[in-house]
């Protein structure tokens, strides 16, 4: 199939460059390493209400929450870079000057990200559970659907992030800021029940506290398609929502920078 | 089938002023700039041609808009009688420049090449003959493996002409290809040009360098402040070029 092509072009540069930076690799595998000792003790530290959290322990409540966010933040920023990279190299004209799609150069530029972290992400559930998380995972099948549909929603958050970098260069100010917003009401550290019923309403409208309890409920409580349907039904609404917006933004985006010739700025 | 590998008819061009407040957010620039100003000329397959004129006078913005990096509401040039930003005119179309920073400087040569073949859609065997015979005629076989920022400067001019001639396309831009080089790498890349590596490929190359112009090609193509001024024999000499462009109304 010919878009393998590209993919697989992307995939092998992405592997190439990240094969010479070896640091990075070691340092995230040690940091994996510090954030569940962080959590661990800081369980014991805090004892958070149990009932607050629906009777679970603590540790593996948040261990969950931040595997999750690293996803998150995976989809948040690797579109954008991608992009600022490419930018910086002076290889951007070059790659959207190929016949290759725009959408399909973006998607195959997460492939690499996706396996390290996923890579990541296993290393550092072991590290939790060798600190005792009560990991009980229910069906897989409704955690691929959850996994794919958070990844769905978010990418495309990321794919807009993106469409503002190409028009207006720095769009890093404003991720951070999403992600933090993200991670405060997304139910990773806290539920967002305790907070104020302002900020309570608008978690409502946010895929994050979606995907975390439902990722909980397949890991934690062993659960099946019934007791996530409400969180798949919400996630599908907001991929209904925001994969055309993302679409509609990278092609006005591309559509700006070659009127006002920003492709080649940064 | 359409004659003309690229023809230009009345275009134009202008960097514009993003509308407020756009403008504010994005930063740009103060005032609009007309770049391209019913520009119109033709090329003929298998045709070389020079493209000349001053810094600014638009021969970039011409070279980018025949690449679909640039774009007008009426684009006023086709590619073998197609769109530049149709999906089926990149693959017709090899573009070089000067600038070396199009390059990952931390891989090699080789995985460059692989890299930016596999996004024009060329499938590994074929790209493995294709670099290796025009890395051949090229004469630089023997860095395939030197990671890219090892390379000097002529040495990256040659890649990147390599890059472009990758995916076979019949129709080369060259953007000032010898402007930072020294003089033998001038005269090398010169000789190059010159050489069989561009039979039956049409070549448009925008140069400041007169001799290149001259000896590229019997035709050349003239820009003053993005205004055609010259379309055919090129200047009896440097300074009847110069006079040319020195004439044209600021």
């Amino acid at each position: 199939m010919s878009f393998l092509i590209p993919l697989s072009a992307i995939f092998r540069r992405d592997l190439r460059l990240a094969v010479s930076y070896r640091l990075e690799f070691v340092m995230r595998t040690f940091s994996a390493l510090f954030s569940v000792v962080l959590w661990y003790y800081l369980s014991i530290f805090l004892k958070p209400g149990e009932d607050i959290i629906g009777g679970k322990d603590y540790f593996t409540y948040v261990v969950i929450g931040m595997a999750l966010l690293g996803y998150i933040n995976l989809m948040l920023y690797t579109f954008s870079q991608k992009i600022r990279q490419d930018q910086m190299v002076g290889t951007l004209e070059f790659i959207v000057a190929s016949p290759t799609s725009p959408a399909l150069l973006l998607f195959s530029s997460t492939i690499w990200e996706m396996v390290m972290e996923s890579l990541h992400l296993s290393i550092y559930l072991m590290i939790a559970l060798v600190f005792g998380a009560a990991f009980k995972v229910g069906a897989i099948f409704p955690l691929a659907v959850v996994f794919a549909l958070t990844l769905m929603s978010f990418g495309s958050l990321g794919i807009i992030a993106a469409s503002f970098l190409i028009v207006f260069k720095r769009g890093e100010p404003v991720t951070p800021f999403i992600a933090a917003f993200f991670a405060l009401l997304g139910n990773i550290f806290f539920p967002a029940k305790i907070l104020p019923p302002a900020l309570k309403t608008l978690s409502m409208f946010m895929p994050l506290p979606y995907s975390v309890d439902a990722v909980r409920k397949l890991l934690t409580a062993g659960a099946g398609w019934q007791e996530v349907l409400p969180e798949i039904s919400a996630l599908l609404v907001f991929c209904l929502f925001l994969v055309p917006a993302a679409i509609l933004s990278l092609n006005l985006s591309l559509k700006l920078a070659r009127r006002y010739g920003l492709l080649s700025m940064y | 089938m359409n004659s003309f590998a690229l023809k230009a008819e009345n275009l134009s061009f202008t960097y514009p002023r993003p509308p407020q407040p756009l403008f504010w957010l994005m930063g740009g620039k103060a005032r609009s700039v007309t770049a391209l100003d019913k520009v119109s000329f033709s090329m003929e397959r298998g045709e070389k041609v020079s493209l000349m004129g001053r810094n600014g006078a638009g021969k970039t913005t011409l070279l980018k808009i025949a690449m679909g990096l640039l774009s007008t509401a009426n684009s006023g040039i086709a590619i073998f009688g197609m769109s530049p930003l149709h999906k089926n005119s990149r693959r017709m179309i090899g573009f070089s420049q000067s600038d070396e920073r199009s390059f990952y400087f931390r891989m090699t040569v080789r995985e460059n090449l692989q890299f930016f073949g596999g996004i024009w859609g060329m499938d590994a065997p074929s790209l493995r003959s294709r670099i290796s015979g025009i890395s051949e005629k090229l004469s630089v076989s023997e860095f395939l493996d030197e990671p890219f920022a090892q390379l000097s400067s002529g040495m990256k001019q040659r890649v990147s002409i390599a890059r472009s001639l990758l995916h076979d396309p019949p129709l080369l831009l060259l953007d000032e290809p010898t402007r930072s080089l020294d003089v033998v790498a001038q005269e090398e890349l010169r000789t190059l040009l010159g050489s069989g590596v561009f039979e039956n490929k049409t070549v448009l190359l925008a140069t400041h360098k007169f001799e290149e112009a001259v000896r590229l090609s019997g035709r050349c193509v003239v820009l003053n402040r993005g205004r055609l001024v010259l379309d055919g024999a090129p200047p009896a000499s440097e300074s009847a070029l110069v006079e040319l462009l020195g004439k044209e109304e600021p």
